[in-house]
């Protein structure tokens, strides 16, 4: 991904894109979260994906973001989207 | 086991280090020494037909509905040709059908090799191909045979509308020192090794456990992949006591669903490994408020995590766990009474039930004095064979030593420790490059050994990152030409290894910064590359 394909991802982050991203930010120890990124290519493991669900569930309710949706599509964007579409709250 | 070897090497030792040693090694304790592991599971079935032997999310199966699948599936694959000794793989999703597999190959004096579909191809043709296994059950047979198209193993369907019940047990041709099931574990020569585990390793680490209290009461939580040596405790530490074994119903583990599991199951014993636990304690600690004991293992604790359970659920409930698979799952055991000081370490404990520890120094020549640094050796029932197909190995890792006029079969962990005053043993390191990553065991050699053989590394090294107690692989690569890329490397390795062994993060260096002595220093290259995706054009 080119630096300006970063820059825009930046700019419109969503309102869920943004929690997740502070929540990776926090669980991978790395300041340089966006949303085209994989959760696993970023250092995510297994272990790290049980506690983001978790933060998820406790943040955006019960049943939004299943281990499956994570482990099939990992990029924050399809997550936050996921969240989204399950109506998740805000 | 105390073997006659004459002639093994005599370890020289002083009377204060006997005497600590003697004292911490007697662990022998009654136990059925002489049953196979389906002699137990079969004593529990005329004892206690209806009591629940599996439950999982509402479906339960009981003790002579397990046994009677397992009857009919164990005829099936005499028929087919299964008999002492006959390795088998087993590559099914955690269910109570899981259980009627295991069952029913040692019903058939056969060897259970779980293997995992997550592998890739190369793993699981390497793993069936060194277990000398022909015959894989599973759950999923369709994609499973076309995986495994060549490499002459037959794929068997084992779900719960193919078994059917019968009620005549077959005559188990299997005895204690038949091998029951073979492990894999990283290996650094870039193939996993097959540990075969004895009927009596297991039955031993089931029975008169000094680590907690096993019954035909305990409700034992089943929640690590069928791969992982824990499982071989958290299955048969109910199945051979009567108990019941509480299955978490999914693939991947979600932590308030492990919540209603253990809570529903009524779960009262479980073994997480290390990683699971430090998680559940940080972000879902009330999952284990119910459960009277809580144990763990599978690398070195963290202080904080432990600390903050023994706060949370208070005194006689949190145990730490140590033990290689080598040593059948469990060798020693520590149970947390008090939070553990930050500037004293937390041991790994003592020996559980007939299970024998020495700390020896100059290459396993003469016992350690208390306090004075050691490899941790282990001795007794629990032992491994040795490592399948590999004499080399084995000679090495198992030896024989004559410690004060008896002769021990020892196995050489390469962990390091020393004793306390008290007679509690210190975890102190490795003295190789084994790691451990979320409570997987992986030889970093295992992965720069696949790296090199790429024809783009000219050299590689793999590190260890530790964000706060979350660890993850690193590699750098030193490329061999312009086209090498991050991605490139990353591929070549999912081919050929698990995914927890590929490296989150590779980056290409110019040269390797090298420390006095001359070893690659892998502290510098983790802090020149500590913002991943910042570093520079030659990393992704």
């Amino acid at each position: 991904m080119s630096e300006a394909t970063h820059q825009s991802a930046v700019e419109t982050m969503t309102p869920t894109e943004s929690v997740l991203a502070q929540m990776w930010r926090d669980l991978l120890g790395r300041p340089d979260i966006r949303s085209g990124d994989d959760f696993f290519e970023a250092g995510g493991t297994s272990l790290t994906a049980i506690k983001l669900l978790q933060r998820v569930e406790k943040r955006f309710g019960a049943d939004v973001l299943s281990p499956d949706t994570l482990y099939e599509d990992p990029r924050l964007g399809s997550l936050a989207r996921a969240i989204d579409g399950a109506g998740g709250r805000g | 086991m105390k073997t006659e070897a004459p002639g093994a090497p005599a370890v020289a030792c002083s009377e204060a280090a006997l005497a600590v040693h003697r004292e911490i090694n007697r662990t022998t304790t009654p136990y059925p020494r002489d049953s196979s592991v389906v002699e137990r599971f079969v004593h529990w079935v005329g004892r206690r037909p209806d009591a629940v032997a599996v439950v999982q999310e509402g479906r339960t199966l009981t003790y002579r509905e397990l046994n009677r699948l397992a009857n009919g599936l164990a005829r099936e694959l005499r028929d087919d040709g299964v008999r002492l000794g006959t390795p088998v793989a087993v590559c099914v999703a955690r269910s109570p059908e899981m259980l009627v597999a295991l069952v029913a190959v040692l019903k058939c004096g056969g060897t259970y090799v779980p293997v995992d579909p997550e592998w890739p191809d190369e793993r699981l043709r390497a793993v069936l191909l060194d277990a000398g296994c022909d015959r894989v059950l599973s759950d999923r047979p369709g994609a499973l045979a076309q995986r495994l198209d060549g490499a002459g193993c037959r794929v068997r369907e084992v779900a719960e509308r193919t078994l059917v019940p019968v009620d005549a047990d077959p005559e188990c041709p299997a005895g204690p020192d038949s091998v029951a099931c073979i492990n894999f574990t990283s290996g650094s020569t870039g193939r996993a090794k097959g540990v075969p585990i004895l009927h009596r390793g297991i039955v031993r680490l089931v029975h008169g456990a000094s680590y907690g209290p096993l019954d035909e009461n305990s409700r034992v939580l089943q929640v690590t992949p069928v791969t992982f040596d824990i499982a071989t405790w958290e299955i048969w530490a109910a199945l051979l006591n009567g108990g019941t074994s509480v299955m978490y119903p999914a693939e991947f583990v979600q932590l308030s669903r492990l919540d209603r599991v253990i809570k529903e199951g009524g779960v009262n014993i479980l073994l997480l490994t290390t990683a699971l636990f430090n998680s559940v304690v940080d972000e879902a600690p009330e999952a284990l408020e119910t459960v009277a004991t809580i144990t763990s293992g599978g690398e070195a604790h963290s202080h904080r995590h432990m600390a903050k359970a023994v706060r949370t659920y208070g005194r006689g409930r949190v145990v730490n766990l140590y033990g290689p698979t080598e040593c059948t799952c469990i060798a020693t055991h520590y149970p947390v009474d008090e939070p553990p000081r930050q500037d004293a370490p937390l041991p790994i404990g003592r020996p559980i039930q007939n299970t024998r520890l020495y700390l020896l120094a100059d290459d396993a020549r003469r016992l350690c004095e208390p306090g004075e640094t050691g490899e941790i050796c282990l001795a007794g029932d629990g032992l491994a064979v040795g490592y399948l197909g590999r004499p080399d190995l084995t000679e090495a890792a198992f030896v024989h030593r004559d410690i004060a006029g008896v002769t021990e079969r020892l196995y050489r962990t390469g962990d390091l420790g020393r004793l306390l005053p008290g007679g509690d043993v210190v975890f102190e390191g490795r003295r190789d490059d084994q790691v451990k990553i979320n409570s997987f065991r992986i030889e970093l050699g295992e992965i720069t050994h696949h790296l090199n053989r790429h024809p783009l590394v000219q050299q590689s090294c793999v590190a260890v990152r530790d964000n706060r107690g979350d660890k993850s692989l690193v590699a750098f690569v030193v490329p061999a030409g312009p086209d090498a890329s991050p991605d490139g490397f990353r591929q070549h390795l999912a081919a050929k290894l698990p995914r927890y062994m590929v490296p989150a993060q590779i980056h290409l260096c110019e040269r390797f910064p090298l420390t006095p002595n001359g070893k690659i220093d892998r502290r510098a290259l983790l802090t020149a590359h500590s913002s991943p995706a910042t570093s520079g054009e030659f990393t992704r």
